[in-house]
């Protein structure tokens, strides 16, 4: 079921290239945003000095001291505007994906912002609850390493608790976490449920599904890579000329823009599993639940098509 | 040059590559101690020889009693630190130590037969013990003893006391003591553990002033962070420990024998102020040899692995030691691993380094600390100056020779070597001083006397290596290398002041240097020049440009500037200022505008604090400002992809 998985996250991302723009401009815009008090604070520091080629081409603490102390509060800004950037960006990630698994299910073609209209509320509490659960699960995590820390003590324990053990329980647990909201989220938009039903079965997921983890895995892994090359090229590529700097930004931006489109296919992916599932449970649930199926303009496709479709029919259909 | 002349057992190794005597050898100690793991002790007895080199006679002798800072929470090391040194506490369990002695006696029989020994009836002196507090007038410290004696020692005569001793060693705080490793291993540093003359200085020892009727003890209580002074001697030490243990220890090995599940180990150290060891029966040996120097490596089982970035630092410290500074007279060093507290610390031929598990290839922290303590073989060891009043000396001066040798060897990125990350470690220090409240802390500030307490080790570490780094640019690196070397030669085996230290510096240059040392050694002078305008304009009716440049000295500090002008042919002009004015302006009459000032453009004066403000440009590019914004549009982009994927 994950080839086909895999096939429908793709042709998803070939049917709505919009999606990938949308997600990778908005990023963009805002981050921009952000950067503008850099930009001015470092153009009025180096600028007029004559040492912003030489800071370009390699660090240099001195300068950078220098550089901290006279424009350190206009740096600060950039620490203020994260205040209200990063709860607008959460509010406009949990709008985005409710939005997407909407755009995306099914053969038809759904509209984004219809998604978020509808979803976006209950999409965001589902949010908040799994904050609150991934809040409570690295207390439990932390706790675990300060137990084992106790008991594995010395510069070699030290060593594997705090630095290999701890972020790969709390790397482990918050994808865990993301795994489960993924689905609770789909369950959300697609079976329509209410947002508790839909953590429940969100966190059923994965150990009803053995293979939501390994899809979950193959779209982690280039997820973090695109995520994580910007920095490795920013750390190898000693851009010192206007030329270069630019080119540079492309490049990272070229693989943010891929990042974006991973985003979009893993959503379709997983949308598509979600769905070739809850159609293959359906009969049992139409049977037990006749009376309460929702009646939406989505679900009805479905239901109507559910006698001859195949559990991994729709995507062709 | 009189020498302690005592009965020298027959070396399997010298101690020095020398056969006579290298220092004054006003000292000698014998020492018979026993370890007890499980105590925490070593107990023993101790002869102590010390020859009056005064003129007059001498009716007392000054010891340290260092172990006593750890006695207790009313010790003046204890009230300084509140427990804590340089981020290590004591855990509670077991964590006092202290030095109690038992009996203190002046020899009256077998010791060496000298004419001129002294020699009394009144021989016991251990109830004439009283404690001194010369620094501080806490009465509750027991860091320094005084003993009277019967009789004064006469000058030139030799005292002999015999004195049996049981330190109790405290949980590592501060540089000695005992740790426990997680399975349960103990690890000792027995250092500062034994009654320690302080040092008497004649006449005209350093600051005792030339026509001082006599001379005087110099002996200060254990401060939180201020480290020792003594004699130069020799130390006849034999150590008896459980046989399972693997000990290291100051000058070489004599002889070694095992029996009854004890091993009794002989060491002997010539012209040293001090002995140290360390008992593990974890310690990983490892041997390794430079020219006459038998290297020899503790390492902890889990930095296994490391042996060899320790010996190849060790190795680029000797040689550059030998080359810049001087000989290396010892045959023997020891490189100790030990652990928290008790690291990065030197004692003569023994030092301990210090390191990390896995620690990365990237990361110079062994290579900074091993070679720093390693330096202290001079600056310490060889030149002995007073830790206590003069940290300076030893600290900062070998902060400049530890900055200059990581920045040759290890540069780029001597300090810290990532990609996009290269920090090297004379750039480090120079910042960490000129951000630090450079106005505040001056080198020459005895170490328990700085106002606020970080300043200490500023003004001891980093300053003085940006000082001497701004002055070796100053005088040209071949008559800093001259100036090293002379100082090397003219006071090694010997205690300098910072006055001696500059007398070899304008001997060596002949230039009058009270300029630079008022303002940055005894001082608090702060430099800052800065280019505060560039400004063109066409000569009206020719074909010339009046380029003006308008320069200022921020702050009090006075250096002598270079300023370099570019023009828009590229043509450059350099001129210099005195720096003396508040501010100065020179103007350039060409045929083409002048497009930058530069201050200071060879990076020579490290003691300007503001290396920003040194330069000014007409056609200044914005590359730097668009570098970062982009760095940060791309971070902020990561970070929402990040957290985005959690919501």
């Amino acid at each position: 079921m994950i080839k086909p998985s895999l096939t429908a996250g793709i042709s998803g991302l070939r049917r709505r290239p919009g999606l990938v723009v949308l997600l990778y401009a908005t990023n963009l815009v805002l981050a921009l945003i952000l950067s503008i008090p850099v930009a001015v604070a470092f153009a009025g520091t180096v600028g007029p000095t004559g040492f912003g080629e030489d800071l370009a081409a390699g660090f240099d603490i001195v300068l950078w001291a220098d550089i901290i102390e006279e424009a350190g509060d206009a740096l600060a800004v950039l620490f203020l505007h994260l205040l209200w950037m990063v709860p607008l960006y959460l509010i406009w990630k949990a709008a985005a994906g409710v939005g997407l698994i909407h755009a995306l299910r099914g053969d038809q073609i759904r509209s984004f912002w219809q998604g978020v209209g509808r979803y976006t509320l209950r999409g965001l509490l589902l949010g908040v609850a799994f904050a609150v659960l991934a809040g409570i699960g690295v207390v439990v995590t932390l706790g675990v390493v300060l137990v084992i820390g106790a008991v594995w003590s010395g510069p070699v324990g030290g060593f594997w608790v705090n630095a290999v053990l701890a972020p790969t329980l709390l790397i482990s647990l918050l994808a865990v976490l993301d795994l489960m909201h993924d689905y609770a989220r789909t369950a959300l938009v697609i079976g329509e449920q209410p947002v508790l039903k839909a953590m429940q079965t969100g966190m059923a997921w994965p150990f009803r599904h053995g293979q939501a983890s390994p899809l979950y895995l193959i779209w982690f892994a280039p997820a973090a890579v695109l995520l994580l090359l910007p920095t490795v090229l920013d750390m190898n590529v000693a851009a010192a000329t206007g030329s270069a700097v630019w080119g540079l930004f492309i490049t990272q931006q070229i693989l943010l823009l891929l990042r974006a489109a991973v985003t979009v296919g893993w959503f379709g992916s997983e949308t598509a599993f979600y769905e070739t599932i809850w159609l293959s449970e359906l009969p049992l649930i139409a049977k037990e639940e006749t009376e309460n199926t929702p009646e939406t303009d989505d679900a009805a496709p479905f239901s109507q098509e559910l006698p001859g479709a195949e559990p991994n029919d729709w995507a062709s259909a | 040059m009189t020498v302690l002349a005592l009965a020298v057992p027959v070396l399997a190794q010298k101690a020095t590559i020398y056969d006579e005597p290298l220092s004054e050898r006003r000292v000698a100690y014998t020492l018979n101690v026993t370890l007890d793991p499980e105590a925490r002790t070593v107990r023993g007895t101790e002869r102590i020889a010390w020859r009056n080199p005064d003129d007059v006679p001498v009716d007392s002798l000054q010891f340290h009693l260092y172990l006593n800072a750890f006695k207790n929470n009313e010790s003046t090391f204890m009230r300084e630190s509140g427990g804590m040194h340089r981020g290590f506490s004591a855990e509670e369990e077991n964590r006092w130590g202290g030095v109690i002695i038992e009996s203190m006696k002046v020899t009256t029989g077998d010791q060496p037969t000298l004419s001129t020994t002294y020699r009394t009836d009144d021989a016991d002196l251990t109830d004439r013990i009283v404690y001194l507090h010369p620094d501080d007038d806490n009465l509750d410290d027991q860091t320094v003893a005084a003993v009277p004696l019967p009789r004064p020692v006469e000058p030139g005569e030799t005292i002999f006391l015999d004195v049996e001793f049981e330190s109790t060693l405290p949980r590592i705080v501060a540089r000695t003591g005992w740790g426990e490793k997680s399975d349960g291993t103990r690890f000792f540093m027995v250092a500062q553990w034994f009654p320690k003359l302080g040092v008497y200085e004649v006449p005209g020892q350093r600051y005792v002033p030339e026509d001082a009727p006599r001379g005087q003890w110099n002996t200060h209580q254990f401060h939180e962070n201020s480290e020792f002074y003594a004699d130069f001697g020799t130390f006849d030490v034999t150590i008896d420990v459980p046989e399972e243990y693997v000990v290291g220890a100051s000058g070489v090995r004599v002889s070694e024998t095992t029996d009854g599940g004890m091993k009794r180990l002989v060491y002997r150290a010539e012209d040293v102020h001090d002995f140290a060891w360390t008992a593990s029966p974890a310690f990983l040996e490892y041997t390794d040899t430079w020219r006459h120097v038998n290297l020899r490596l503790l390492l902890q089982p889990e930095h296994d692995g490391q042996a060899q970035r320790h010996f190849d630092a060790v190795k680029i410290a000797l040689e550059r030691f030998d080359e810049w500074v001087g000989e290396y007279p010892y045959t023997s060093l020891t490189l100790v691993d030990g652990l928290g507290g008790s690291n990065g610390m030197e004692y003569p031929t023994l030092i301990t380094c210090g390191t990390a598990y896995l620690l990365p290839d990237w990361m110079r922290s062994l290579e900074i600390v091993t070679i720093h303590e390693f330096g202290h073989q001079y600056f310490y060891g060889l030149l002995a100056s007073n830790e206590f009043e003069e940290a300076w000396l030893d600290e900062g001066m070998n902060s400049y020779v530890e900055t200059r040798i990581m920045d040759t060897h290890y540069s780029p990125g001597s300090a810290i070597s990532l990609p996009g990350l290269r920090l090297d470690d004379g750039p480090g220090q120079r910042t960490f001083y000129a951000k630090s409240t450079p106005s505040r802390g001056a080198l020459f500030t005895r170490s328990w006397e700085y106002e606020v307490d970080a300043d200490y080790g500023k003004a001891s570490y980093m300053k003085p290596a940006t000082v001497m780094r701004t002055l070796e640019h100053y005088l040209g690196w071949e008559t800093m290398r001259r100036f090293l070397r002379t100082y090397y030669d003219r006071w090694r085996f010997r205690h300098p002041t910072t006055r001696d230290l500059q007398d070899v510096a304008e001997d060596v240059s002949g230039e009058d240097l009270d300029w630079f040392f008022d303002q940055f050694v005894y001082g608090t002078a702060v430099v800052d020049y800065a280019v505060e305008a560039l400004e063109v304009e066409a000569v009206e009716g020719s074909e010339r440009y009046k380029s003006e440049v308008r320069l200022e000295r921020r702050e009090d500090g006075i250096f002598p500037q270079t300023l370099r002008v570019r023009f828009e042919d590229g043509s450059t002009e350099e001129r210099a200022w005195e720096g003396e004015a508040a501010s100065e302006t020179f103007t350039f009459d060409k045929p083409t505008p002048a497009v930058e000032a530069y201050l200071d453009p060879d990076n020579a004066v490290w003691l300007d604090v503001n290396r920003l403000n040194n330069r000014r440009a007409l056609d200044a590019s914005n590359v730097f400002a668009r570098k970062q914004q982009f760095k940060v549009v791309v971070w902020a982009q990561q970070l929402f992809y990040l957290i985005g994927s959690l919501f």
